[in-house]
């Protein structure tokens, strides 16, 4: 394989999951159990032999800059290569002109990294968002592009559903991309939609990017690609396997009840292809003599003593004897005391439910307990 | 480069464990899995760490293989340092010419090299085959408060079995006067726990002329202590008081993993002060379906389960199928417990298959109280569909599927 640099978006754009992202990225929001969002891309990377990896932050990074640490955990703590974190503004706008000191979206950030693009001799980017919960061959898929001998490569999956910020794409037969447009699926003609992976050679990304400053143009899904669209050959790589872009509470929510089911955790969570996560050495999790727990993915350092049905628990979380918890996510650290009642919750980190305490949302809008919050 | 230490431990980690049978046909001791997520070895070396002690050789000889790509680079613990960090210290052909280890003694004898390097004040010599928490910088401020020679960490068992052990015979001060290798008749209940901290210069000497002595088996206990003590030194008993046990046996090893379901055993792993630290698996998280019970059971990443659990420590990827029943056992990494099997009182290695049907172990209960005991499947072997393993029974190979 040829040499490839790998960039993370870690910042989020249209996303929004209310309290949970109010102090932290997507990226770095818990996720099924024992993850971080952005484990799943760090992981394809590293899967894929990509071993350096540039992280694109723009604010709210610290959580970010806290789980990834030295990078040690996906094997990214490396000599020559490894990780490389990506704060704005990281270059001086006096090393190249494509550094304007602007930061709208992702094609400012990344020509504002374009100094670690130059630096990086590799022969491919993929550049990819860091909000995608899936387990990708990046090196597939960048084999398949160097193959088809077109200018960018974008991992596609089917359109299940239409949102606002949705990119969709119009494929040709030969998967070739016909229109990609933002927002609208142009009366269902698009039956695609872009995951928010891109494959494309480093000497092209650094073309465009000028062309787009040069021009002023932010936005990267409307502008750049558009622009590759006109002169070039944009390739779909269709996806067929599990992947969700967690862009609202409601996505939040329901890809993590998506784990309930053996099939979808069969696709994310291969033997071959592991997804890996900052150790955080908790002990086994301990089901006590009164506990009774259905349908649910409970990570390590638990102790349950109550009744959980549908739930997803992370590591270091308390159900005491009597408590009911059902179709709920709780974090990190949550302590549900003794008889509380909880139904359609998320509960970020370190949330304390007293006892006898009952809160219940609904499938479609499910409550969500702040960082911290004790009810 | 500038490399004192105050104090390097050395972990004895070459023995073979036969009494743990087919445990450790193929692996060492220490490298045994424990308590749903560990190896037997993380506990001293988690202790190490929390002690503040940065520097451990670990002396290896039998089937070194799994400890050797376990301990790594010392990751897992935060041991690898600049200076300092983990060391795997098999024998090695020296200029005068190669040996194994002859006994414990000889082992760190042939490493004198190693620790001269650090120019450590004191040595901590550990074993690797027992679970505990245990602070070692207490008993090193102890051994340097009295000035001893060496330091024995002592722990009080029941008359009835001290002559199973080395047993001190202290004065009212904690000064040794006598140590006994398994007594018929003890004096004391004062166990020694097979921690000693040594002053360097003077061990050093010791284990130079012990090897000179032709007679002697080169073994701490056996032949350093009681020479030690033969020559006047001052050698104090260090009292810890808490969890600790011998894991050498397989009724042990069984009976250790049962304590961490028990909350007054004082093994308490949940501790976030003394955390011992062991190499993940990167599975996801365990999944408990709606046909599953489980009640009074620790389970790890990865674990699938749809049976019936009760008093059980499973370790990760664990797999029981619905109608499955599992009890009082010890599933290691990577078990399948396929539909309708029964598993009760076993300790089950890693990658073993208890087919459809299959029995394994039984409950003392079920018959004659003396004759029972655990049974063992060993790594990677599978029971046949409706294949039976009675109580006490060891299977090392496969068992053919029954009609």
């Amino acid at each position: 394989m040829k040499s490839v640099v790998g960039v993370i978006i870690a910042f989020d754009n249209d996303n929004d999951l209310r309290e949970i992202t109010e102090h932290r990225t997507v990226s770095a929001v818990q996720w099924g159990g024992r993850y971080r969002v952005i484990d799943f891309m760090l992981s394809n990377m590293v899967n894929s032999g990509i071993y350096r990896v540039g992280v694109l932050m723009k604010d709210k990074y610290q959580s970010l800059i806290d789980h990834i640490g030295s990078a040690k955990d996906w094997d990214l703590s490396r000599k020559n290569s490894g990780i490389t974190l990506l704060p704005p503004y990281s270059y001086s706008k006096k090393s190249s002109p494509l550094i304007t000191g602007e930061l709208r979206g992702k094609i400012d950030a990344l020509a504002g990294a374009v100094t670690f693009l130059q630096k990086n001799r590799a022969d491919y980017v993929v550049i990819a968002d860091g909000d995608i919960v899936a387990n990708i061959p990046l090196d597939d898929v960048i084999d398949r592009h160097e193959k088809s001998g077109a200018d960018l490569t974008m991992v596609c999956a089917k359109k299940q559903q239409e949102t606002l910020y949705t990119t969709y794409v119009e494929l040709n037969r030969k998967k070739e991309a016909v229109d990609i447009r933002v927002g609208d699926s142009n009366e269902g003609k698009c039956k695609h939609v872009a995951l928010g992976v891109y494959v494309m050679s480093r000497q092209f990304l650094i073309h465009m990017l000028s062309e787009c400053v040069t021009h002023n143009c932010i936005h990267f899904e409307r502008e750049f690609l558009s622009r590759v669209l006109i002169d070039g050959t944009v390739n779909a790589y269709l996806f067929n396997e599990y992947a969700c872009k967690i862009e609202n509470t409601f996505d939040y929510f329901r890809s993590n009840m998506d784990m309930l089911d053996k099939d979808v955790r069969d696709e994310l969570f291969k033997r071959t292809r592991p997804i890996l996560t900052r150790i955080k050495d908790e002990a086994p999790t301990y089901y006590g003599d009164k506990a009774r727990v259905e349908d649910s993915l409970i990570a390590d350092g638990c102790r349950i003593e109550g009744h959980v049905q549908n739930c997803v628990l992370f590591r270091d979380v308390e159900i005491a004897k009597g408590a009911e918890v059902r179709d709920c996510i709780i974090m990190e650290g949550g302590r549900i005391m003794s008889d509380a009642a909880l139904r359609h919750v998320i509960a970020d980190r370190d949330v304390i439910v007293r006892e006898g305490r009952t809160m219940m949302g609904h499938e479609n809008y499910p409550i969500t307990l702040a960082k911290y919050a004790s009810i | 480069m500038y490399r004192k230490k105050e104090c390097v431990a050395m972990l004895l980690a070459g023995g073979r464990g036969s009494r743990l049978y087919a445990l450790t046909a193929h692996v060492a001791k220490p490298a045994v899995p424990f308590g749903g997520k560990y190896r037997i070895i993380d506990f001293p070396l988690s202790n190490c760490v929390n002690s503040g002690i940065d520097t451990v050789g670990v002396l290896t000889q039998y089937e070194p293989h799994v400890l050797n790509s376990y301990i790594g680079a010392g990751q897992t613990w935060d041991l690898d340092r600049l200076n300092g960090g983990v060391y795997v210290l098999p024998p090695y052909e020296q200029g005068k010419g190669s040996d194994w280890y002859k006994g414990t003694a000889n082992a760190i004898y042939q490493n004198i090299q190693f620790l001269d390097e650090y120019d450590p004040d004191y040595v901590l010599i550990l074993s690797g085959d027992h679970i505990y928490k245990m602070d070692y910088n207490k008993m090193l401020q102890q051994h340097k408060e009295t000035g001893a020679s060496a330091t024995i960490a002592v722990l009080e068992v029941p008359l009835a079995e001290a002559s199973r052990f080395g047993i001190m015979n202290c004065k009212p001060d904690g000064t040794i006067y006598e140590f006994e290798e398994k007594p018929a008749q003890p004096k004391s209940t004062l166990a020694s726990m097979g921690i000693y901290i040594f002053s360097w210069k003077q061990l050093r000497q010791y284990l130079i002329d012990d090897e000179a002595d032709e007679t002697s088996s080169n073994d701490f206990g056996k032949n350093i202590i009681p020479a030690m003590l033969r020559a006047g030194e001052k050698l104090v008993s260090y009292r810890f008081e808490g969890y600790w046990k011998d894991v050498g046996t397989i009724e042990s090893l069984w009976e250790a993993n049962m304590d961490l379901l028990s909350p007054s055993s004082g093994l308490n792993l949940f501790d976030d002060a003394w955390r011992i630290y062991g190499r993940t698996t990167g599975s996801p998280p365990h999944f408990t379906s709606r046909d599953a019970v489980v009640n009074h059971t620790l389970l790890s990443e990865g674990c699938e389960i749809a049976g019936e659990v009760s008093q059980s420590v499973l370790f990760s990827d664990v797999k029981i199928a619905k109608g499955a029943k599992v009890e009082y056992s010890i599933l290691m990494p990577g078990v399948v417990v396929e539909e309708g099997a029964a598993v009760r009182y076993s300790i089950i290695a890693p990658g073993a298959v208890i087919a459809k049907g299959a029995s394994v172990g039984g409950s003392p209960a079920d018959g004659d109280v003396d004759k029972w005991g655990v049974a063992v499947v060993a790594e990677g072997v599978r029971i046949g569909r409706g294949a039976k393993l009675a109580a006490k029974e060891m299977a090392e190979h496969d068992l053919p599927d029954e009609n």
